[in-house]
């Protein structure tokens, strides 16, 4: 009993000074403290909640400092949980920004970064090749209208697209970013038609490894894993970059 | 000091909540599944036409059903009933929109009996394999749960956990005194087993990594204190008899330790326990109250709930290097943590809204998802395979049992036929 009021009133003394200086996290390792055998003394004729209790009394102090250094800690804790994400942020803002330079410094069309997981390093879907004028003037005035970030006018042009060239160098990959858009949206079912379009009618094409990806994404969405797993089992079996995000994928859900 | 009164104040709350009738036998409501579920057929799987004593096809349609991936096929629309694959007309199958048929025979080998059954593909017609299992006349169901587990694997690639079993607590009043039991069933709530009946609290079942024995804590002595209790022979013995509280025991993934919380020397801490030197380690100090330890797969650390920062937040705990690091951060109620077999996936109580639900955290991405909407969630348990997780709720003023897949696709809710139930505690195999 003796050592135990000791022990508090040394740790009394000492609080005040780990309290400034000290980190909070430390306070807890340091004392000994056993407070079963000392009863709080609660005033009898006043509710204890309210009023304060005589000065001195170091129990009462002593619950005080507790709950104060665990609101501490506890900033501490999320402070620091803070700083820890802001800086993986920056670094995420800083790839982004260096890919989007390098894009631009290598004259390619800058990456897009409008899909949500930066998955789509894949987007150089300008086509080198220029076939009829119209037919490309069309896809890429609706492409622009998405890089700019007005699904609604892109969507209502790709579709437009696909009306006017239903078999034209541009169609599958009109289908594929009505997908993304789609997906982006959240828009699961009309999403998987717009991919399961290029997976199954145009399996030859540059972006059909792509759709297999983000079929197999859809799918995983919709909740049927078992058809997502085919799907990316598929993506993932090739050596191109879909292949490597479909392989992720495939580890981090399954 | 107020914290800790309160939850002892919340404890008590809890075993006063308890009070309703028990004997728990499930039936199962499946309240969501998948929107697009897989079509199976069971052919019925028989001794040259001769049922068994119990229905194999039954019990592995049952269980596919119950993952919320499958829909099996009503046997009263099956045009044939083969029991091998030769026997198979795949029309009559594609005709019912099958997209797997399971067939199957039972063999008796000398008061054994021995099933060979194949998985067929309905749209490719392919044959995905054909396994022979075999047992006992009183191991019909195991070998009905390892066809199921067989069955899943192949078509989910995740292994199945249809033979495993779930530990639980019940309570229900008898004579005018509450009445205590700690059960064991299979994963499906048939085999009901009792192992302890007590008058006084039964709380905080867990398994062995071998799935022998159990850990739980039975105020029995007067005070909470740990038991070991061996599931085959019954035997079982006291480890922990301390002043204040002996709680929340968790068995080391090698067998060798218990993670337990004692408050023996003032206020809750958690120890481990070396079950061969029989030394017990305390591995936090604190004044807050650390509790509720559990071991990451690896063996090497405990997450454990504790209100040091100022709130009931999860921490992780390092054992040998003695780090503590906190988990979670959204909201001001995280607790009673469990790691899916991944070590990835945190799994806890999370308040949200003023209301208590199951979430998971992915520890990676910090990502949290809420996977419950019934009422007074608590006590998440997850499968083996990672896939499920089980976890105790009210419906109306009764303790229930429900399921739901780490996805949230898929949820079930266990109503026990009478009574509460409590606590469960999923099998590591």
């Amino acid at each position: 009993m003796r050592a135990t009021i000791a022990g508090i009133l040394l740790f009394t003394f000492l609080l005040p000074t780990l309290h400034a200086a000290a980190p909070v996290s430390e306070i807890g390792s340091a004392p000994t403290y056993t407070p079963s055998p000392i009863p709080v003394p609660v005033p009898v004729m006043t509710p204890p909640q309210q009023s304060a209790p005589p000065a001195g009394d170091a129990h009462y102090q002593m619950q005080m400092l507790e709950d104060e250094v665990r609101t501490l800690r506890g900033m501490v804790e999320e402070l620091n949980n803070e700083v820890r994400q802001l800086k993986a942020r920056q670094l995420e803002d800083y790839m982004d920004l260096d890919r989007r330079v390098s894009g631009l410094v290598s004259g390619g069309a800058p990456a897009s970064s409008s899909s949500p997981q930066g998955v789509d390093q894949t987007s150089s879907a300008v086509e080198p090749v220029t076939p009829a004028g119209d037919e490309t003037a069309h896809y890429t005035n609706a492409y622009n209208q998405l890089k700019a970030g007005k699904t609604a006018e892109a969507t209502a042009l790709f579709k437009e697209h696909i009306a006017l060239y239903p078999s034209g160098a541009y169609t599958a990959n009109a289908h594929y970013w009505l997908g993304e858009i789609y997906l982006l949206q959240n828009k699961l079912e009309p999403a998987r038609q717009a991919f399961s379009t290029i997976v199954n009618s145009y399996p030859a094409h540059r972006k059909a490894a792509d759709a297999t990806f983000k079929l197999g994404q859809v799918y995983h969405m919709m909740g049927d894993n078992v058809k997502a797993k085919a799907m990316l089992e598929k993506a993932a079996a090739g050596n191109d970059n879909a292949a490597k995000l479909a392989q992720r994928f495939l580890q981090q859900n399954f | 000091m107020r914290r800790k009164q309160g939850l002892l104040i919340s404890l008590s709350m809890i075993l006063l909540l308890w009070l309703s009738p028990a004997v728990a036998e499930f039936t199962i409501e499946i309240t969501q599944g998948m929107d697009n579920p897989t079509r199976i057929a069971i052919s019925p799987i028989t001794q040259g036409g001769r049922a068994l004593s119990e229905d194999v096809s039954n019990i592995v349609s049952a269980d596919l059903e119950r993952s919320g991936l499958f829909s099996s096929i009503p046997r009263q629309n099956m045009l044939s009933f083969p029991a091998t694959l030769k026997d198979v007309y795949l029309r009559d199958w594609r005709i019912l929109g099958a997209e797997y048929l399971v067939v199957g025979e039972v063999i008796d080998r000398g008061g054994r009996y021995q099933i060979t059954f194949s998985l067929q593909e309905v749209t490719g017609g392919r044959n995905v394999f054909t396994k022979v299992v075999d047992g006992t006349p009183a191991q019909i169901r195991d070998m009905s749960h390892h066809i199921s587990d067989q069955v899943y694997e192949a078509i989910t690639g995740i292994p199945g956990a249809f033979s495993t079993r779930v530990a639980y607590v019940t309570a229900y009043p008898l004579n005018g005194r509450m009445n205590f039991r700690l059960m064991v069933s299979d994963a499906d709530g048939f085999r009901e087993r009792m192992l302890l009946e007590s008058k006084q609290p039964i709380m905080s079942p867990a398994w062995s990594p071998d799935a022998r024995e159990l850990v739980y804590v039975s105020f029995e002595t007067g005070r909470p204190a740990i038991f070991r209790q061996q599931l085959a022979s019954g035997t079982r013995e006291q480890l922990t008899n301390f002043r204040g509280l002996n709680g929340a025991p968790s068995w080391s993934p090698d067998g060798r330790k218990l993670a337990l919380v004692l408050s023996k020397d003032g206020n809750p801490e958690i120890y481990t326990y070396d079950l061969t030197t029989r030394q017990f380690t305390r591995v936090t100090s604190h004044f807050a109250i650390d509790t509720e330890p559990n071991w990451t797969p690896d063996g090497k650390s405990l997450i454990f709930t504790s209100d040091r920062g100022g709130t009931p937040q999860i921490y992780k705990l390092a054992i040998a290097s003695g780090r503590v690091e906190r988990l979670t951060f959204a909201g001001s109620y995280n607790a009673r943590p469990r790691l899916a077999p991944d070590g990835r996936t945190l799994v806890m109580v999370h308040r949200d809204n003023g209301s208590f639900h199951i979430a998971t955290q992915d520890l990676v991405t910090g990502d949290l998802r809420v996977l419950t909407q019934t009422y007074l969630d608590e006590s998440p348990t997850v499968a083996p395979n990672g896939a499920m997780l089980l976890y105790a709720t009210k419906q109306g003023d009764k303790g229930v049992l429900a399921a739901v897949s780490l996805d949230a696709g898929v949820k079930f809710l266990l109503p026990a036929r009478f009574g509460d139930v409590r606590e469960p505690a999923w099998s590591p195999k």
